[in-house]
């Protein structure tokens, strides 16, 4: 035996519920909301008209002052073409010069002493070094406690 | 966008967008707020319109972004005044019989339990009258998504109505 379903099918349900009527919009709506989106829509145009027309600041600027600007830019273009050719010659200069090694030095350098003998006097020191600098020594109380034992105290071999 | 065209649009779409804006925020003055929202973007884009074919899916996609937007913000509102009471909106045409009064109110509390989303989905259903290809398109979600949205919140809606549909029929 079948019994009806108690649950309302899908169909039946959807059908009640296409079945109802909407609320409809307030009707003073549609001036208020027309109203302000064309005020928005205008002052857009407006806003939109003004920045077109207005010219940029670097138009006045240019505009107020041709010559100035004419000539900054003439010093700029001739101050970077200098930059460019000074880089490119130094580039190529240094690309031909010839690399000398270590060892075509260090030979140089024992025939410059030769002649200097040759010539009869004493061998040239070039670079002498540098004096090392002279450093404070510690005082003995800020030593470390265990080097000022080792000295204090006498050792039995 | 002319002044003609803007008032034609509203014409032809204002209540449907008003009611289904209503369904999914739940909100009268959001409501408005969403709707001057899309009438401002059409009057300042007219473009938008231009390549559409379908106007009333397009306007439902513009309000349907606007209402997600105002939900975000009501929520964030919402969070620094909580515990204020919130009375479900008035959405369908005012019954004279008590029992569709019952109803009415409550499909209603059962649409106000459902998810934004599946909400959204039921309203373009059952009251937009839009095909599941359509409300994909509108709500830019895949068609099996708006299927399966819909058939989960009726199923929601009927465990809901079903004593109450008992009862009066």
């Amino acid at each position: 035996m079948n019994l009806p379903d108690p649950i309302p099918s899908g169909d039946e349900l959807e059908r009640r519920l296409e079945r109802l009527s909407l609320r409809s919009v307030p009707a003073d709506w549609k001036s208020g909301v027309l109203e302000l989106a064309r005020q928005r829509r205008d002052r857009g145009q407006v806003r939109s008209q003004a920045a077109a027309a207005a010219p940029s600041w670097w138009d006045r600027w240019l505009a107020h002052f041709p010559v100035a600007t004419t000539g900054f830019a003439a010093i700029w273009l001739v101050s970077g073409l200098a930059g460019t050719a000074d880089r490119w010659l130094n580039g190529s200069v240094a690309s031909a010069a010839p690399r000398i090694s270590l060892e075509q030095m260090a030979e140089a350098r024992a025939q410059r002493i030769i002649l200097w003998q040759l010539a009869g006097y004493s061998e040239r020191v070039d670079d002498p070094a540098p004096p090392r600098p002279e450093h404070p020594q510690p005082s003995p109380v800020l030593r470390p406690r265990s080097d000022r034992r080792d000295r204090s105290v006498p050792r039995y071999v | 966008m002319s002044d003609d065209t803007l008032e034609r649009l509203y014409d032809a779409h204002a209540a449907a967008l008003f009611a289904f804006v209503l369904s999914v925020c739940r909100d009268e003055a959001d409501t408005r707020d969403v709707l001057q929202e899309v009438f401002i973007r059409l009057a300042q884009r007219p473009d938008l319109l231009r390549d559409v074919r379908d106007e009333r899916a397009f306007l439902i996609r513009l309000a349907h972004n606007a209402t997600l937007d105002s939900l975000r913000r009501r929520d964030s509102r919402r969070r620094a005044h909580e515990g204020f009471a919130e009375e479900p909106p008035r959405l369908f045409a005012f019954p004279t019989d008590p029992d569709e009064a019952a109803f009415q109110q409550e499909l209603m509390q059962g649409l106000g339990e459902l998810p934004p989303e599946q909400r959204a989905v039921v309203h373009l259903k059952l009251w937009g009258g839009l095909t599941f290809d359509q409300i994909s398109d509108a709500l830019e979600i895949p068609l099996n998504t708006a299927a399966s949205r819909y058939r989960y919140g009726l199923d929601k809606l009927r465990a809901r109505l079903r004593p109450l549909y008992d009862e009066i029929r």
